[in-house]
Protein backbone atom coordinates (compact mmCIF):
# COMPACT_ATOMS: atom_id res chain seq x y z
CA UNK A 1 0.00 0.00 0.00
CA UNK A 2 1.13 3.50 -0.71
CA UNK A 3 -0.48 6.34 1.22
CA UNK A 4 0.30 9.99 1.67
CA UNK A 5 1.02 11.29 5.18
CA UNK A 6 -2.45 12.87 5.21
CA UNK A 7 -3.98 9.47 4.64
CA UNK A 8 -1.75 7.99 7.32
CA UNK A 9 -3.09 10.59 9.71
CA UNK A 10 -6.54 9.02 9.32
CA UNK A 11 -5.05 5.56 9.61
CA UNK A 12 -3.34 6.59 12.86
CA UNK A 13 -6.76 7.65 14.22
CA UNK A 14 -8.20 4.25 13.33
CA UNK A 15 -5.18 2.47 14.80
CA UNK A 16 -5.51 4.32 18.12
CA UNK A 17 -9.19 3.28 18.10
CA UNK A 18 -8.14 -0.34 17.53
CA UNK A 19 -9.97 -0.44 14.21
CA UNK A 20 -7.14 -1.59 11.93
CA UNK A 21 -6.60 -5.07 10.52
CA UNK A 22 -3.29 -6.82 11.19
CA UNK A 23 -2.06 -6.05 7.66
CA UNK A 24 -2.97 -2.37 7.94
CA UNK A 25 -1.25 -2.17 11.32
CA UNK A 26 1.94 -3.70 9.91
CA UNK A 27 1.91 -1.24 7.03
CA UNK A 28 1.39 1.71 9.39
CA UNK A 29 4.22 0.65 11.70
CA UNK A 30 6.58 0.28 8.75
CA UNK A 31 5.69 3.78 7.55
CA UNK A 32 5.94 5.47 10.94
CA UNK A 33 9.41 4.09 11.54
CA UNK A 34 10.74 5.98 8.55
CA UNK A 35 8.47 9.08 8.56
CA UNK A 36 9.12 11.88 11.11
CA UNK A 37 5.92 13.70 10.08
CA UNK A 38 3.74 10.73 10.96
CA UNK A 39 5.70 10.18 14.17
CA UNK A 40 4.78 13.73 15.22
CA UNK A 41 1.19 13.16 14.11
CA UNK A 42 0.99 10.03 16.25
CA UNK A 43 2.43 11.86 19.27
CA UNK A 44 -0.05 14.74 18.86
CA UNK A 45 -3.06 12.46 18.49
CA UNK A 46 -2.03 10.55 21.62
CA UNK A 47 -1.68 13.86 23.51
CA UNK A 48 -5.15 15.02 22.47
CA UNK A 49 -6.67 11.72 23.55
CA UNK A 50 -4.99 11.85 26.95
CA UNK A 51 -6.88 15.06 27.67
CA UNK A 52 -10.15 13.14 27.51
CA UNK A 53 -9.21 10.64 30.17
CA UNK A 54 -11.04 12.92 32.64
CA UNK A 55 -13.89 14.17 30.43
CA UNK A 56 -16.42 16.90 31.31
CA UNK A 57 -19.12 15.36 33.45
CA UNK A 58 -22.11 16.09 35.65
CA UNK A 59 -23.26 14.31 38.77
CA UNK A 60 -26.21 11.97 38.77
CA UNK A 61 -28.29 12.79 41.84
CA UNK A 62 -30.51 10.36 43.73
CA UNK A 63 -33.20 13.04 43.68
CA UNK A 64 -33.29 12.97 39.86
CA UNK A 65 -33.36 9.19 39.75
CA UNK A 66 -36.25 9.10 42.22
CA UNK A 67 -38.16 11.65 40.13
CA UNK A 68 -37.79 9.47 37.04
CA UNK A 69 -39.06 6.38 38.83
CA UNK A 70 -41.99 8.41 40.21
CA UNK A 71 -42.86 9.62 36.70
CA UNK A 72 -42.75 6.03 35.43
CA UNK A 73 -45.00 5.00 38.32
CA UNK A 74 -47.58 7.52 37.13
CA UNK A 75 -47.36 6.07 33.63
CA UNK A 76 -47.71 2.61 35.11
CA UNK A 77 -50.92 3.55 36.94
CA UNK A 78 -52.37 5.20 33.83
CA UNK A 79 -51.33 2.15 31.80
CA UNK A 80 -53.21 -0.20 34.14
CA UNK A 81 -56.36 1.82 33.60
CA UNK A 82 -55.99 1.55 29.82
CA UNK A 83 -55.33 -2.16 30.12
CA UNK A 84 -58.49 -2.63 32.18
CA UNK A 85 -60.51 -0.99 29.44
CA UNK A 86 -58.77 -2.97 26.71
CA UNK A 87 -59.60 -6.34 28.27
CA UNK A 88 -63.27 -5.43 28.27
CA UNK A 89 -63.30 -4.09 24.75
CA UNK A 90 -63.74 -0.61 26.13
CA UNK A 91 -60.85 0.90 24.27
CA UNK A 92 -62.52 0.59 20.86
CA UNK A 93 -65.56 2.38 22.15
CA UNK A 94 -63.39 5.07 23.68
CA UNK A 95 -61.38 5.49 20.48
CA UNK A 96 -64.49 5.76 18.29
CA UNK A 97 -65.99 8.35 20.61
CA UNK A 98 -62.80 10.37 20.56
CA UNK A 99 -62.56 10.11 16.77
CA UNK A 100 -59.17 8.44 16.82
CA UNK A 101 -60.11 4.93 15.75
CA UNK A 102 -57.35 3.37 13.65
CA UNK A 103 -58.18 0.12 11.90
CA UNK A 104 -54.56 -0.68 11.01
CA UNK A 105 -53.43 -0.01 14.55
CA UNK A 106 -56.15 -2.34 15.76
CA UNK A 107 -55.14 -5.10 13.35
CA UNK A 108 -51.53 -4.72 14.41
CA UNK A 109 -52.54 -5.96 17.88
CA UNK A 110 -54.32 -9.27 17.27
CA UNK A 111 -55.18 -9.87 20.93
CA UNK A 112 -56.94 -6.56 21.27
CA UNK A 113 -58.57 -6.95 17.83
CA UNK A 114 -59.99 -10.35 18.85
CA UNK A 115 -61.38 -8.96 22.12
CA UNK A 116 -63.05 -6.10 20.29
CA UNK A 117 -64.36 -8.40 17.57
CA UNK A 118 -66.01 -10.64 20.17
CA UNK A 119 -67.53 -7.61 21.89
CA UNK A 120 -68.85 -6.11 18.66
CA UNK A 121 -70.24 -9.48 17.49
CA UNK A 122 -71.98 -10.10 20.80
CA UNK A 123 -73.46 -6.61 20.72
CA UNK A 124 -74.67 -6.99 17.12
CA UNK A 125 -76.15 -10.43 17.88
CA UNK A 126 -78.00 -9.07 20.90
CA UNK A 127 -79.48 -6.22 18.89
CA UNK A 128 -80.47 -8.57 16.05
CA UNK A 129 -82.16 -11.06 18.35
CA UNK A 130 -83.82 -8.32 20.37
CA UNK A 131 -85.34 -6.67 17.31
CA UNK A 132 -86.52 -9.99 15.86
CA UNK A 133 -88.03 -11.30 19.08
CA UNK A 134 -89.77 -8.00 19.67
CA UNK A 135 -91.25 -8.28 16.16
CA UNK A 136 -92.48 -11.84 16.87
CA UNK A 137 -94.07 -10.90 20.18
CA UNK A 138 -96.18 -8.19 18.57
CA UNK A 139 -97.85 -10.74 16.27
CA UNK A 140 -101.10 -11.82 18.00
CA UNK A 141 -100.90 -15.48 16.85
CA UNK A 142 -97.40 -15.94 18.19
CA UNK A 143 -97.98 -13.95 21.36
CA UNK A 144 -100.90 -16.20 22.23
CA UNK A 145 -98.84 -19.38 22.08
CA UNK A 146 -95.71 -17.93 23.66
CA UNK A 147 -96.17 -19.53 27.08
CA UNK A 148 -95.92 -23.08 25.70
CA UNK A 149 -93.21 -22.70 23.12
CA UNK A 150 -89.58 -21.79 22.89
CA UNK A 151 -88.80 -18.75 20.72
CA UNK A 152 -87.15 -20.96 18.10
CA UNK A 153 -90.10 -23.37 17.90
CA UNK A 154 -92.55 -20.51 17.77
CA UNK A 155 -90.67 -18.93 14.93
CA UNK A 156 -90.59 -22.20 12.96
CA UNK A 157 -94.23 -22.86 13.62
CA UNK A 158 -95.05 -19.32 12.54
CA UNK A 159 -93.17 -19.77 9.28
CA UNK A 160 -94.87 -23.12 8.58
CA UNK A 161 -98.31 -21.70 9.25
CA UNK A 162 -97.55 -18.67 7.14
CA UNK A 163 -96.32 -20.82 4.22
CA UNK A 164 -99.50 -22.96 4.44
CA UNK A 165 -101.74 -19.89 4.24
CA UNK A 166 -103.10 -20.22 7.80
CA UNK A 167 -101.52 -16.97 8.74
CA UNK A 168 -101.82 -14.08 6.31
CA UNK A 169 -98.56 -12.61 4.99
CA UNK A 170 -97.60 -9.10 6.02
CA UNK A 171 -99.41 -7.29 3.20
CA UNK A 172 -102.60 -9.23 3.97
CA UNK A 173 -102.56 -8.18 7.60
CA UNK A 174 -103.05 -4.59 6.55
CA UNK A 175 -105.39 -5.49 3.67
CA UNK A 176 -106.94 -8.86 4.58
CA UNK A 177 -109.57 -8.69 1.83
CA UNK B 1 -36.34 -5.22 30.29
CA UNK B 2 -38.74 -8.19 30.24
CA UNK B 3 -39.60 -7.58 33.90
CA UNK B 4 -40.10 -3.87 33.26
CA UNK B 5 -42.35 -4.73 30.35
CA UNK B 6 -44.42 -6.83 32.73
CA UNK B 7 -44.84 -3.83 35.00
CA UNK B 8 -42.19 -4.64 37.61
CA UNK B 9 -41.39 -1.19 38.93
CA UNK B 10 -38.44 -2.31 41.13
CA UNK B 11 -36.71 -3.58 37.98
CA UNK B 12 -37.13 -0.16 36.40
CA UNK B 13 -35.76 1.44 39.57
CA UNK B 14 -32.64 -0.73 39.26
CA UNK B 15 -32.22 0.19 35.62
CA UNK B 16 -32.42 3.89 36.48
CA UNK B 17 -29.87 3.50 39.28
CA UNK B 18 -27.50 1.66 36.99
CA UNK B 19 -27.72 3.75 33.82
CA UNK B 20 -28.77 7.27 34.78
CA UNK B 21 -25.23 8.57 35.16
CA UNK B 22 -24.16 7.09 31.82
CA UNK B 23 -27.11 8.62 30.00
CA UNK B 24 -26.84 11.96 31.79
CA UNK B 25 -23.17 12.38 30.99
CA UNK B 26 -23.55 11.41 27.36
CA UNK B 27 -26.40 13.91 27.03
CA UNK B 28 -24.27 16.56 28.76
CA UNK B 29 -21.32 16.01 26.43
CA UNK B 30 -23.60 16.29 23.42
CA UNK B 31 -25.59 19.31 24.54
CA UNK B 32 -23.07 21.12 26.71
CA UNK B 33 -25.93 22.16 28.96
CA UNK B 34 -26.51 20.54 32.33
CA UNK B 35 -30.23 21.28 32.65
CA UNK B 36 -30.90 20.08 29.13
CA UNK B 37 -28.88 16.94 29.81
CA UNK B 38 -31.01 16.19 32.87
CA UNK B 39 -34.19 16.61 30.81
CA UNK B 40 -32.83 14.37 28.05
CA UNK B 41 -31.82 11.72 30.60
CA UNK B 42 -35.31 11.73 32.10
CA UNK B 43 -37.01 11.55 28.68
CA UNK B 44 -34.68 8.77 27.62
CA UNK B 45 -35.42 6.60 30.65
CA UNK B 46 -39.17 7.16 30.36
CA UNK B 47 -38.98 6.15 26.71
CA UNK B 48 -37.16 3.01 27.76
CA UNK B 49 -39.94 2.33 30.26
CA UNK B 50 -42.70 2.81 27.68
CA UNK B 51 -40.92 0.68 25.09
CA UNK B 52 -39.98 -2.12 27.51
CA UNK B 53 -42.89 -4.40 26.61
CA UNK B 54 -41.91 -4.46 22.94
CA UNK B 55 -38.14 -4.37 23.45
CA UNK B 56 -36.16 -6.85 21.34
CA UNK B 57 -32.46 -7.08 22.16
CA UNK B 58 -30.36 -6.06 19.16
CA UNK B 59 -26.75 -5.37 20.12
CA UNK B 60 -25.61 -3.93 23.40
CA UNK B 61 -28.06 -2.31 25.76
CA UNK B 62 -25.76 0.70 26.20
CA UNK B 63 -25.95 1.31 22.45
CA UNK B 64 -29.74 1.24 22.66
CA UNK B 65 -29.63 3.93 25.36
CA UNK B 66 -27.12 6.04 23.45
CA UNK B 67 -29.29 5.83 20.32
CA UNK B 68 -32.29 7.16 22.26
CA UNK B 69 -30.23 10.01 23.73
CA UNK B 70 -28.85 10.87 20.30
CA UNK B 71 -32.35 10.94 18.81
CA UNK B 72 -33.67 13.13 21.62
CA UNK B 73 -30.75 15.49 21.16
CA UNK B 74 -31.37 15.69 17.41
CA UNK B 75 -35.04 16.43 18.06
CA UNK B 76 -34.05 19.29 20.36
CA UNK B 77 -31.66 20.71 17.77
CA UNK B 78 -34.38 20.56 15.11
CA UNK B 79 -36.86 22.30 17.40
CA UNK B 80 -34.35 25.00 18.21
CA UNK B 81 -33.55 25.53 14.55
CA UNK B 82 -37.26 25.89 13.81
CA UNK B 83 -37.62 28.46 16.56
CA UNK B 84 -34.44 30.21 15.35
CA UNK B 85 -33.04 30.30 18.80
CA UNK B 86 -29.37 30.46 19.66
CA UNK B 87 -27.60 27.16 19.03
CA UNK B 88 -27.24 24.53 21.72
CA UNK B 89 -23.92 25.41 23.09
CA UNK B 90 -22.42 25.24 26.43
CA UNK B 91 -23.51 27.40 29.19
CA UNK B 92 -20.84 27.28 31.80
CA UNK B 93 -22.44 24.94 34.25
CA UNK B 94 -19.86 25.34 37.00
CA UNK B 95 -21.99 27.83 38.91
CA UNK B 96 -24.99 25.52 38.56
CA UNK B 97 -22.98 22.67 39.94
CA UNK B 98 -21.94 24.68 42.97
CA UNK B 99 -25.51 25.74 43.78
CA UNK B 100 -26.70 22.19 43.28
CA UNK B 101 -23.93 20.93 45.51
CA UNK B 102 -25.36 23.00 48.34
CA UNK B 103 -28.83 21.61 47.98
CA UNK B 104 -27.90 18.02 47.20
CA UNK B 105 -25.25 16.82 49.53
CA UNK B 106 -25.00 13.25 48.13
CA UNK B 107 -22.54 12.21 45.40
CA UNK B 108 -20.85 15.63 45.25
CA UNK B 109 -17.14 15.59 44.34
CA UNK B 110 -14.79 17.22 46.79
CA UNK B 111 -13.86 20.89 46.19
CA UNK B 112 -10.20 19.96 45.75
CA UNK B 113 -11.02 17.54 42.94
CA UNK B 114 -13.27 20.12 41.32
CA UNK B 115 -10.65 22.83 41.37
CA UNK B 116 -7.95 20.58 40.01
CA UNK B 117 -9.80 19.60 36.88
CA UNK B 118 -12.35 22.38 36.42
CA UNK B 119 -10.31 24.57 34.10
CA UNK B 120 -9.35 21.71 31.81
CA UNK B 121 -12.88 20.31 31.72
CA UNK B 122 -14.27 23.72 30.85
CA UNK B 123 -11.85 23.98 27.96
CA UNK B 124 -12.70 20.49 26.80
CA UNK B 125 -16.43 21.15 26.89
CA UNK B 126 -15.86 24.37 24.99
CA UNK B 127 -13.76 22.46 22.46
CA UNK B 128 -16.52 19.87 22.03
CA UNK B 129 -19.00 22.65 21.34
CA UNK B 130 -17.00 23.73 18.32
CA UNK B 131 -17.78 20.42 16.61
CA UNK B 132 -20.92 19.74 14.61
CA UNK B 133 -23.47 17.49 16.38
CA UNK B 134 -22.53 14.56 14.11
CA UNK B 135 -18.79 14.93 14.74
CA UNK B 136 -19.38 15.46 18.45
CA UNK B 137 -21.50 12.32 18.68
CA UNK B 138 -18.90 10.22 16.89
CA UNK B 139 -16.08 11.64 19.00
CA UNK B 140 -17.82 11.24 22.36
CA UNK B 141 -19.03 7.71 21.65
CA UNK B 142 -15.62 6.63 20.43
CA UNK B 143 -13.23 8.50 22.69
CA UNK B 144 -15.17 8.73 25.93
CA UNK B 145 -17.61 5.84 25.80
CA UNK B 146 -15.08 3.60 24.01
CA UNK B 147 -17.54 2.15 21.55
CA UNK B 148 -16.38 0.50 18.33
CA UNK B 149 -17.02 2.18 14.97
CA UNK B 150 -19.48 -0.60 14.26
CA UNK B 151 -21.56 0.19 17.36
CA UNK B 152 -21.40 3.92 16.66
CA UNK B 153 -22.48 3.31 13.06
CA UNK B 154 -25.50 1.41 14.36
CA UNK B 155 -26.39 4.22 16.74
CA UNK B 156 -25.92 6.95 14.13
CA UNK B 157 -27.40 4.85 11.31
CA UNK B 158 -24.57 5.50 8.89
CA UNK B 159 -21.64 3.50 7.45
CA UNK B 160 -18.57 2.70 9.56
CA UNK B 161 -16.40 4.62 7.09
CA UNK B 162 -18.40 7.76 7.81
CA UNK B 163 -17.81 7.31 11.52
CA UNK B 164 -14.06 6.84 10.97
CA UNK B 165 -13.98 9.99 8.89
CA UNK B 166 -16.00 12.00 11.45
CA UNK B 167 -13.80 10.82 14.27
CA UNK B 168 -10.64 11.86 12.45
CA UNK B 169 -12.06 15.26 11.50
CA UNK B 170 -13.15 15.77 15.10
CA UNK B 171 -9.61 15.03 16.33
CA UNK B 172 -8.16 17.50 13.84
CA UNK B 173 -10.62 20.26 14.80
CA UNK B 174 -10.18 19.68 18.52
CA UNK B 175 -6.43 19.81 18.15
CA UNK B 176 -6.64 23.12 16.31
CA UNK B 177 -8.98 24.60 18.90
CA UNK B 178 -7.07 23.40 21.94
CA UNK B 179 -3.77 24.57 20.45
CA UNK B 180 -5.27 28.01 19.88
CA UNK B 181 -6.39 28.00 23.53
CA UNK B 182 -2.84 27.24 24.60
CA UNK B 183 -3.49 23.71 25.85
Amino acid sequence: MDHSCEQYSQIITRWLDAELTTDETGDLHAHIQKCPTCQRELAQQKKIRQLWEDPPSVTSYQQDRDAIVAAANKLHTAGESDQWQETRGGLLHKQVLQGRFNLFGLLAKPKRALTNLVTVTALAASIFLGVNLAGQLTHPEIAAGWDNASPVFTLTEYQVLQAGGSIPIAEDVDHPF
Amino acid sequence: MRLIGEGEMPAFGQLVQRHHSLILNFAYRLSGDEEMARDIAQDCLLRVYRAAAGYKPQGRFRCYLFAIVRNLFRELIRKQKRRRETPLYPTNSASNEVSRADSRSNDVPTPAMELASKRLRDHLQKALSTLSPEHRTAFVLSEIEHLSYRDIAMICQCPEGTIASRKHQAIVQLRQFLTSEGI
